[in-house]
């Protein structure tokens, strides 16, 4: 799956692009020349940019649609759920059918609330955050994830709920398979 | 002159009180006539219709607050009495003020002396000041109560209320080119705003209030901690809301495009007066 | 003529803010009230931000329930100054050639003033603490606020609608009276046409750009009132609320409000850019088409915020996505792009509108870069609700559409007072910068490091990501506090530039 620090990397590389970019064009700034000499070479850039970043989104868009987190794509990912947990919040705790979970193996995780939105997040020991589903009045949202280190897990809440928001927290503990 | 009060303790008949009633007749008829003086002089051609009705809407709806069941109801329920205040400042004093103000101009003769004082007192600042502190003052638990436990003192309330409110509303009427008045678009949309804005901090605090701050209102028969609070909270809501929405209302209206307030008179203040004589009598030697 | 499309007869000149004989004045003057007003405000209520990124840093401790009432009242607060302060400033841009009614403008300001009173009655006083976006159904279910702040929420909300859709409305028919339609205002027929027809005049792009926005922000209007009402007729227990449903409407009202400061400021660019640059912006037919695109295209993809609410139909996630990666498309190519040519070996003197407005072109291709990432649904499902998301619209926001704001207020004074703008200002667009760039950096960290958002208390651990950022934000404050005794001094001046001899309203 993702790492939410990867995206950080990416996201600091492209920024400083962007700025060293917009410093070269500082730079430039002196030196005025008519705008007119400007146009064909802002048109160029234009088209090149449509072309590029409209290419780059649509293949993007398409190398998403492999990855989504809905049940149906994970499903088909990992294969069928073997465990599942129900997952009941409320304000604010969270309920959970069970505790412990077998690593390498999907596990459905059926998430609902009792009363406000909440969001149904998995940390692993490391604080990183491995997958979310919100929690729903009215709805119960199947979330399906393997585990593969085991070892203990932290549900958050993640969807502001109100005054106990920050303290829900419940733990999750991944057992190896048995060989 | 009640009868029992229904179900929900609301009380359905009207309280004709004499003074109350006697000083709005007089009121009324001494308008009247001076308004149809102003009518017959063929300068004061800017007396019309209009100020009469809004005068009378007026009187008419001090009636509405005081003597129909909302009034009667204002010792047994906090809600009824803010909707009678309501009445009394958002409703009332505004139309006495778009009809009253075209009159005062020109047709009643008053020595210069208390027409400084008018003009001082009906000045945007301390009209707010005077306006905002009365408000307050009279919303003080203490005030309140007292109020509430002697008739006179609840007439002097009333009397606060609605004078605060006269002249709150008065420089919005007005000829904005007067010396001193609300002139150009900030200074209106700032007066109504800082108006708007201290009674909702009022209402909010009233209505977000955890115990019952008026006393009075939990020795109504019936009445219990829960009916109180929960009336206590109607009351801030009561205030807020409709204040919210006479304020946005006062806006469209009274904010202009034209120098004219299309209800006001010819309230050329004395000062502005005195000015124009002294400069025409500067471009003109000979007189 | 390297552009395949004919050459637009759009007035070539650089308009000035002031109309001949200042006849724009009572506009600008309402103008001015809206940006003042709303900067000052925003001042006030961005305070309340330091001291979240103190207790989040652990050192202060604010009791629970008052972090959830300041973090409330901060982000409705913000939001809703920062739009007063766009479309003062866009209001402005219009009234130099179009004629726009000042009482008009003027009542809407005071709706939204009221509106935002009630917003910060309900939630200092009132306890009110769900958060700006008012998720139903958590505002009836506060255990520590009455029903009746959540309706007194609500009720700041519709009024803040309504002044929204007085000045959205007023805007559209003053630009259709003076074009003659707005399919002219528009320049559809231009755009059909691919620059061929070019019978009518094209408007100036803070036109074009107004009449964009002031489409979506009837939308925006009308989607929180299809919010607005079913909560108000659930809070009076008349009816349930299906939670899907709610959450559309909810968000479709949110993401519309805050991304139409960030395009109203966008035109402010193109408004005042040319100034500094002595090189007209012309409305060509790639301005035409991505304006025109922005209208569909900032609505379609409000549903990234529903990426992690799996009952969302699969159709609307992945217009979410697509709309997402779209819009960046026209934003980038033809405003960025455009301001960066307009700029390019022009000859400007870097006096502190012009960094303003440069400083908002980067910081808010940054924070697009941000928001494209959490906008690609597997990304989406390691950041959302991670500081990852405060973090790219406080950058869209405080590096981006605020940025804009108070460079066109310069630009505005230096206009209005034919004074140019003191030297020594430059370097307090630099503390500005480096504090916003140090304060948004250290919230992209935290959440790539998975702290989640909306947390009263931080975890030891995550705490020292705001620790590092206090003195960024007060380095920014420091630079804001510089800004705003600048323009302080030179206010009434200012304001006088917009009065004729014979003193008008």
């Amino acid at each position: 799956m993702i790492e939410p620090k990867v995206i950080l990397d990416i996201f600091i590389i492209l920024g400083v692009i962007w700025t060293a970019g917009c410093a070269l064009v500082v730079a430039r700034s002196g030196r005025a020349i008519p705008l007119e000499q400007l146009e064909g070479a802002e048109a160029r850039l234009r088209m090149g940019l449509l072309g590029g970043l409209g290419a780059g989104a649509i293949v993007l868009f398409f190398l998403t649609l492999h990855w989504l987190p809905y049940a149906n794509t994970r499903r088909a990912e990992l294969g069928s759920p073997a465990v599942t947990v129900a997952a009941m919040g409320m304000q604010w705790t969270w309920i959970l059918s069970r505790h412990q979970v077998p690593a390498d193996v999907p596990v459905e995780f059926t998430v609902t609330t009792r009363d406000v939105n909440h969001d149904f997040a998995i940390y692993d020991a490391n604080g990183r955050l491995l997958t979310q589903v919100q929690a729903m009045p009215g709805y119960t949202n199947r979330l399906v994830y393997a585990f593969h280190v085991p070892g203990t897990y932290t549900v958050r809440c993640l969807e502001y709920c109100g005054l106990g928001h920050h303290m829900m927290t419940a733990p999750l503990t991944v057992t190896a398979r048995p060989k | 002159m009640t009868v029992a009060p229904g179900p929900s303790g609301f009380v359905w008949e009207w309280e004709w009180e004499l003074p109350l009633l006697a000083s709005l007749v007089v009121s009324e008829v001494a308008y009247v006539a001076c308004w149809f003086r102003g009518g017959l002089a063929p300068q004061h051609a800017h007396l019309a219709w209009k100020h009469l009705a809004a005068f009378t809407a007026g009187l008419v709806i001090i009636v509405i607050a005081l003597a129909s069941p909302i009034g009667a109801n204002d010792e047994r329920l906090l809600s009824m009495h803010m909707v009678a205040h309501d009445l009394l400042i958002w409703v009332a004093a505004p139309l006495l003020v778009m009809g009253g103000v075209p009159l005062l101009g020109d047709t009643i003769r008053l020595p210069r002396y208390l027409r400084r004082a008018l003009e001082l007192l009906t000045s945007p600042i301390v009209a707010l000041l005077v306006s905002t502190s009365l408000l307050w003052v009279w919303h003080a638990p203490a005030a309140f109560d007292r109020a509430l436990a002697s008739e006179s003192v609840h007439v002097v309330e009333h009397l606060c209320f609605l004078i605060g409110y006269l002249l709150y509303w008065w420089p919005l009427v007005v000829q904005p080119e007067a010396i001193g008045r609300l002139r150009g678009h900030l200074a209106r949309a700032v007066y109504l705003v800082v108006g708007m804005m201290q009674s909702a901090l009022l209402s909010a605090l009233i209505m977000f209030h955890g115990t019952v701050l008026y006393t009075t209102y939990l020795h109504v028969p019936g009445a219990t901690l829960d009916s109180a609070l929960a009336d206590q909270r109607l009351a801030g809501a009561l205030m807020w809301y409709p204040g919210a929405v006479i304020f946005a209302l006062a806006a469209a209206l009274a904010i202009r495009e034209n120098r004219t307030s299309p209800l006001a008179g010819s309230t050329v203040s004395t000062r502005q007066r005195d000015h124009e004589k002294a400069a025409a009598a500067r471009t003109d030697p000979v007189q | 003529m390297a552009s395949a499309f004919a050459v637009p007869p759009s007035p070539p000149a650089i308009t000035p803010l002031l109309a001949p004989d200042r006849a724009n004045g009572a506009a600008l003057r309402a103008a001015l009230a809206y940006v003042v007003g709303g900067l000052g405000t925003f001042l006030l209520l961005g305070l309340l931000g330091l001291l979240m990124r103190l207790d989040q840093g652990g050192l202060i401790v604010i009791p629970a329930a008052w972090f959830y009432r300041i973090m409330t009242l901060h982000g409705a607060g913000m939001v809703a100054t920062i739009l007063l302060a766009a479309l003062g400033g866009l209001a402005a841009a219009v009234s130099a050639t179009t004629h726009l009614n000042a009482r008009v403008l003027w009542i809407a300001l005071i709706l939204q003033l009221t509106g935002t009173s009630f917003v910060i009655l309900t939630t200092l006083v009132g306890g009110f603490g769900a958060g700006w976006t008012v998720l139903y159904p958590l505002p009836g279910h506060g255990d520590i606020w009455p029903l009746s702040a959540a309706i007194a929420m609500y009720v700041g909300y519709l009024f803040l609608a309504l002044g929204l859709l007085v000045y959205c409305l007023h805007m559209l028919y003053a630009l259709a009276r003076a074009h003659g339609g707005l399919t002219n205002v528009l320049a559809l027929r231009y755009l059909f046409s691919f620059g061929r027809d070019t019978r009518r005049t094209l408007p100036r792009p803070p036109e074009l750009i107004a009449a964009v926005i002031s489409i979506d922000g009837i939308a925006a209007a009308a989607a929180g009132i299809v919010y607005l009402i079913p909560m108000f007729a659930h809070a009076a227990g008349v009816t349930s609320v299906d939670a899907l449903f709610a959450k559309n409407a909810v968000l479709l009202f949110g993401h519309t409000m805050a991304n139409l400061s960030i395009y109203v400021t966008a035109g402010l660019v193109y408004a005042a850019l040319p100034s500094f640059t002595g090189r007209p912006w012309r409305t060509t037919w790639a301005v035409v088409c991505a304006w025109d695109l922005i209208i569909i295209l900032m609505l379609a993809n409000y549903s990234h915020h529903l990426y992690a609410d799996f009952a969302q139909p699969l159709g609307l996630q992945l217009l979410g996505e697509l709309g997402s990666y779209a819009v960046a498309l026209p934003s980038f190519i033809v405003t960025v792009v455009g301001a960066l040519t307009q700029i390019y070996r022009s000859g400007i003197r870097w006096t502190i509108a012009p960094t303003l407005l440069l400083l908002g072109i980067w910081g808010w291709v940054l924070g697009g870069i941000g928001a494209v990432l959490d906008a690609t649904i597997p990304v989406n499902q390691v950041m959302h609700n991670t500081m990852w998301v405060p973090a790219h619209f406080h950058t869209y926001y405080l590096l981006g559409a605020v940025a804009f704001a108070w460079g066109y207020l310069f630009y505005m004074v230096r206009e209005l007072t034919a004074d140019r703008n003191p030297r020594m200002l430059r370097v307090a667009a630099w503390m500005y910068g480096i504090g916003g760039a140090g304060f948004i950096f250290m919230l992209f960290v935290a959440g790539g490091n998975s702290v989640p958002r909306r947390y009263a208390v931080h975890l030891p651990q995550w705490q020292v990501y705001a620790r590092i950022a206090v003195p960024f934000v007060i380095l920014l404050a420091l630079g804001l506090a510089w800004f705003s005794w600048d323009l302080g001094t030179r206010f009434l001046a200012a304001w006088r530039g917009t009065q004729s001899a014979a003193s008008e309203p």
